[in-house]
């Protein structure tokens, strides 16, 4: 799920938890230049606190079921890889989408500039 | 021929610079309500509006052609209507004949389906007031009755959506979108940007894109309440989803190489373009054919496999209004509505992509 109205897989999903844990470091240069607020630190707070609870509830989730399970899941893969995997393939597509996104950008300017 | 406006004018009203010492940014503020066969609707939202604690110098509502008693209704209610000659043939068509009317800094649109918080208002205008390069505000959205599937799966999206994405997505200085049912804007930067553009069934996303683009901001406000009315069954859900998952591909085509240098919107528009392709195919049809192929039923639990990463937003954002039992009860239905989903968003991929057949026509859909 990404917003209302726009169906996802999780992709959208894993991109805002970066960015949530990513908000403490982008603070930090705008408060050591006195331009940051109470108001933006609480924002900031609260969505961390959302992203971690997120993750935390993942991976309960997850350790519960492979304690309940067993040792053999699905398809024959073994415990925390099950999950572990999906999440890695999902991080690593995140990331080349990042990157082919930002490239396409970089591109355009380079063609408008010349 | 022009269109009639009627109902009371704003110098007929109380003046709410008499009841102030000093004015207030509402006082400052026109809020135009498009209407179509709202009569049923209409008369809450227009009271609501009236009744804030801050109430607007003016509220317009422009009656686009209704069969049924919408003028008579929102005139008693208080409102000034505008009838243009014709049905406009679209939201923003009707939006924009109100536009010409307004006088003041300010203007609100609100759907005529949609009722507001008592404090809505202030709270939506308080950041436009008091930051001049915020073109626009927008605020939080819950359905007002959630009772069918549909209604609930919404409610759950909504939680979801406006307690973890929307204000991640604020912070960053780029809500995806200024929801049209319920947002503010400075007038001149709205008219600068040509008003409401009648190019893209998503009026609300494209002028948005079309702030950003010339360097605006837009902030989420998000304990500025409204509560829309959704759609309470598949027919009037499916309209909604076509014309949002057709709205926001048009969008994208639109807007794509002016959005491009805007790293953040870019990248997250680009995100949400890929998932919701990806996902579409997956539901519709990756999931059930491995299930079929494979003779493993136990696939389809993928369906629902993100329940603890939704649940934890959306509990969160219940348990601020007291509606945990009532957020956990309808957590299934979100998952059907986000199948569904699934179906009309590729749709409009084909359809808008593909086969360069753009959907024109603007159906209601609440």
């Amino acid at each position: 799920m990404n917003n209302a109205g726009l169906p996802g897989t999780g992709l959208g999903g894993l991109f805002y938890l970066v960015l949530a844990f990513w908000m403490p470091v982008a603070e930090l240069p705008r408060t050591l230049r006195g331009r940051s607020s109470r108001a933006r630190w609480r924002q900031i707070g609260a969505q961390f606190a959302l992203a971690a609870g997120i993750v935390g509830a993942v991976v309960g989730t997850a350790a519960a079921y492979v304690s309940v399970s067993g040792s053999t899941t699905p398809l024959g893969v073994r415990g925390p890889v099950l999950f572990l995997a999906p999440v890695a393939v999902a991080a690593v597509l995140l990331s080349v989408l990042v990157v082919v996104l930002r490239t396409w950008a970089g591109w355009e300017r380079l063609r408008s500039d010349a | 021929m022009t269109a009639v406006l009627d109902g009371p004018s704003p110098a007929a009203s109380e003046s709410p610079l008499g009841r102030h010492m000093a004015p207030r940014p509402a006082d400052q503020l026109t809020v135009i309500i498009p209407a179509y066969n709202e009569a049923a609707s209409v008369g809450d939202t227009v009271r609501s509006v009236l009744e804030q604690t801050t109430a607007p110098a003016r509220v317009i509502v422009v009656d686009d052609g209704s069969t049924d008693d919408t003028a008579n209704v929102a005139r008693q209610a208080g409102a000034q209507v505008i009838t243009p000659p014709a049905n406009t043939g679209s939201k923003a068509g009707a939006q924009n004949v109100a536009l010409d009317y307004v006088e003041t800094p300010y203007c609100m649109a609100i759907d005529a389906d949609t009722t507001l918080a008592p404090d809505a208002i202030e709270r939506l205008l308080g950041p436009l007031h008091f930051d001049e390069e915020l073109a626009a505000t927008c605020g939080f959205v819950v359905p007002r009755h959630v009772s069918s599937v549909w209604e609930r799966g919404r409610y759950v999206e909504y939680l979801l959506s406006f307690t973890f994405y929307k204000p991640t997505q604020d912070y960053y200085g780029k809500p995806l979108i200024a929801s049209g049912c319920f947002s503010a804007y400075r007038t001149d930067r709205l008219r600068e940007a040509g008003g409401w553009s009648e190019r893209t069934r998503a009026e609300d996303m494209d002028l948005t894109w079309t702030f950003y683009q010339a360097g605006h901001r837009v902030r989420f406000v998000p304990d500025a309440l409204c509560y829309p009315i959704e759609p309470h069954d598949l027919d009037f859900m499916s309209k909604q989803l076509k014309r949002w998952s057709h709205g926001f591909v048009q969008n994208v085509r639109l807007h794509w190489k002016g959005i491009l240098p805007l790293g953040f919107l870019s990248t997250v528009v680009g995100v949400a373009m890929f998932d919701a392709v990806v996902a579409s195919l997956i539901y519709l049809f990756v999931l059930p054919i491995l299930a079929i192929v494979l003779n493993a039923p136990w696939i389809l639990l993928a369906y629902v496999i993100d329940v603890p990463a939704v649940i934890v937003p959306v509990v969160v954002a219940a348990w601020r209004r007291g509606e945990v039992l009532r957020a956990l009860a309808s957590l299934p239905s979100f998952f059907v509505l986000r199948t569904v989903n699934g179906f009309f968003m590729l749709e409009a991929i084909v359809t808008e992509l593909i086969l360069r057949r753009p959907l024109l026509v603007y159906e209601k859909g609440h």
